[in-house]
């Protein structure tokens, strides 16, 4: 055991010196590593929120309640003019017509939205649908000619549809608070395809918003397929429009 | 002929799609015809987003990650702003420029910004308008650190998306997924759409399966680090990592309760893997949920936290089976394709997404009862790893379909999907978090 040493003790100042030491390398490293992977996530400050203005108040869930008119119907011109009304934030829509009110007037339009869509759903060009259709009791006689089965211009009607379908953004919040919105516009097309002048609502579906929609998917259309060779004068296109499901 | 007649005609006109119009018989007939629109979803909604009024360095960044969050959501289309005709002195409130300068471009909806530098924080403002009816939608105001032009804009396009659709977006969510980027899986997170990226975990091992807790506090997930594969648990508000299950086995597949208070997963104490509860905090397992030969992995909790969905091999093939968050109660569910597996249970609570394999690997969902099983991808790579949004209108994965794995996103339907993430790929495992308040 000649190359054997026994170990000596530490002097006595060297235990806290070592102890010293050592302590200072572990903060440095516990420091170190602070700046490394200790912070996962510096949480960021929380994003403030203020309200600019409400949100559409008319036809939407969750709408806050319209304050009351004030000085509504007053008899005297020169009374003060009342203070801010909150809801003047709020979106302005255009009067509700009578009809739209109507609970039959409203059934109506829904029966009739059904009918179409049935309708939409047959197989084109393949079904005399005036024959079949439960509306044709008055003037029956002149549906069933009127509707002699035109292929050309079956074909024309489902790629109108389709080009204009696709121009057609009703805001999902409306239909959304209202499924049976139901609005009609005109216009003239050439035989061109060329949509002569601007689109006008022939049917509104009480909210001016779901009006334009229905108005501007004509006028984004730009252009239809040219009319049928056998319509050599054009034709006139009722659009009706309805909340997508 | 009475009026109710002539509208009775009429309407029957529109059903037709052809009709000669009943007017005057000496009149020369102008053909009439009825188009319905309103038959498709309600997609692709035309947008305009000028940049926003304000200068500054942030408004870039605002107004790109503004942009690129709509196009996530699909709910809309921007406008290309070179067709913007709006001339510039036109302001963003009403009555401060015309509704006809964005008709012109087709726009549907418009949404106008300001940007500002506030005492050294930003100050966001948006105005969202409905150019067909020129009326406005609301608006809404965010301030933050100056830093923070990307969550600003993530609160923005939620705004526009509440206003415009009335329901509630997802843009102040996160997606914590596996990162292969430089030859170690490590955990990170990023904002949905793909910026934002933040390294959870730096231990140079292999890292799996991060899965959120209900808050959006804490993830949990498989690590290497130890040489096994034991669970942990990352504390993302205390900037913590803890070692919560290291039994001997696998400890993996894990999945809060959503109470926060239980964590199923996975541990092979024989050999078989089988289903276990722990207390998340103490590690300590609270119940053992399946005792079966085959294998029983990737346990998932309802949203009611009453039942877990998990994959089984006990009739052959992996398949996914349902039972009580007692372990009572099991059955099947899945029965079309011999090979499917990693559930994921959606928030509505009706569903559950899984992938299964068809030649490629593909995501699919099935109703909770077995029935009406539906495809959310289709021959594109392979595509794994399903995770809902919070509203379950939407799914995140990976996918290969470009080559490297990235994250994507799928409408529920699969008509609407988008890569969310950037880069030269290596992500995987993707867990999409509820709304955070961070």
């Amino acid at each position: 055991m000649a190359g054997f040493r026994p170990r000596h003790p530490l002097p006595s100042w060297e235990w806290p010196a070592a102890f010293v030491a050592h302590g200072f390398v572990f903060l440095t490293v516990a420091v170190a590593r602070c700046g490394d992977d200790g912070a996962l996530f510096k949480q960021p400050e929380p994003i403030m929120v203020e309200l600019v203005a409400a949100s559409q108040a008319s036809r939407m869930p969750q709408r806050a309640e319209r304050a009351p008119d004030v000085n509504r119907g007053t008899q005297n011109p020169d009374a003060a003019k009342p203070p801010p009304n909150p809801s003047e934030l709020a979106l302005p829509t255009e009067p509700t017509r009578g009809s739209q009110s109507d609970t039959r007037s409203s059934l109506l339009d829904e029966l009739r939205r059904e009918e179409l869509l049935k309708d939409l759903s047959a197989e084109v060009g393949t079904t005399d649908r005036a024959a079949s259709s439960g509306e044709t009791t008055e003037g029956a006689g002149n549906i069933s000619r009127a509707g002699v089965r035109d292929p050309a211009l079956s074909k024309w009607v489902q790629a109108a549809q389709a080009i204009v379908d696709k121009n057609f953004h009703p805001l999902p919040a409306l239909c959304a608070a209202n499924r049976s919105l139901l609005a009609e516009a005109t216009v003239s097309v050439l035989p061109d395809g060329t949509i002569d002048g601007d689109a006008s609502v022939s049917k509104s579906s009480g909210t001016g918003t779901f009006d334009g929609a229905c108005r501007q998917a004509f006028a984004n259309t730009g252009k239809l397929p040219p009319t049928p060779p056998n319509h050599p004068d054009g034709l006139d296109a009722v659009l009706t429009c309805v909340c997508p499901q | 002929m009475t009026k109710r007649t002539a509208l009775l005609l009429g309407a029957t006109s529109l059903a037709l799609g052809t009709l000669a119009w009943p007017g005057e018989a000496q009149e020369p007939a102008r053909t009439v015809v009825g188009l319905v629109v309103g038959q498709g979803p309600s997609r692709d909604i035309p947008i305009a987003i000028p940049a926003p009024e304000g200068s500054g360095a942030a408004s870039d960044e605002y107004l790109r990650v503004l942009r690129r969050d709509l196009e996530i959501s699909g709910w809309f289309k921007i406008i290309d702003p070179k067709a913007y005709v709006e001339p510039a002195e036109a302001g963003v409130k009403p009555g401060e420029f015309d509704f006809a300068d964005w008709r012109t471009p087709g726009a549907a909806v418009l949404a106008k910004t300001l940007l500002a530098d506030q005492g050294g924080n930003q100050r966001a403002e948006v105005w969202v308008y409905d150019v067909n009816g020129g009326t406005k939608l609301g608006a809404k105001a965010f301030s933050g650190p100056s830093s923070a032009a990307r969550q600003l804009a993530h609160r923005t396009a939620d705004t526009i998306i509440q206003l415009v659709t009335q329901e509630k977006s997802f843009f102040d969510t996160r997606v914590a997924f596996t990162g292969n980027f430089s030859g170690n899986k490590e955990i990170y997170v990023m904002d949905i759409d793909g910026g934002g990226r933040r390294q959870i975990t730096k231990n140079k091992s292999i890292n799996l399966k991060p899965r959120w807790n209900a808050s959006g506090s804490s993830l949990c997930f498989t690590s290497y680090a130890a040489g096994n594969p034991d669970l942990y648990i990352a504390d993302l508000l205390k900037s913590a990592i803890r070692r919560v299950s290291a039994r001997t086995g696998i400890n993996t597949g894990c999945s809060w309760a959503p109470g926060g208070d239980t964590i199923a997963l996975t541990l092979s104490p024989g050999g078989d893997s089988e289903i276990v509860t722990i207390d998340p905090l103490a590690g300590t397992q609270i119940a053992r949920l399946t005792q079966n030969p085959g294998i029983d992995v990737s346990p998932t909790y309802s949203p009611d936290g009453s039942k877990i969905a998990f994959v089984s091999e006990r009739s052959g093939g992996p398949q996914i089976y349902v039972m009580n968050a007692d372990g009572s109660g099991a059955r099947r569910v899945t029965f079309q394709g011999s090979h499917n597996t990693d559930p994921s249970w959606s928030p509505r609570g009706d569903k559950i997404a899984f992938v299964g394999r068809d030649g490629s690997f593909d995501v699919f969902t099935v109703n909770v009862d077995g029935t009406g099983m539906s495809r959310v991808t289709q021959g594109r790579g392979d595509n794994e790893d399903p995770s809902w949004s919070p509203d379950g209108n939407y799914l995140v994965f990976s996918s290969t379909r470009t080559g490297a794995a990235h994250v994507w996103l799928a409408s529920a339907d699969g008509n609407h999907q988008v890569q969310l993430s950037e880069g030269g790929g290596g992500y995987t495992n993707p867990h999409w978090s509820g709304h955070l308040s961070w």
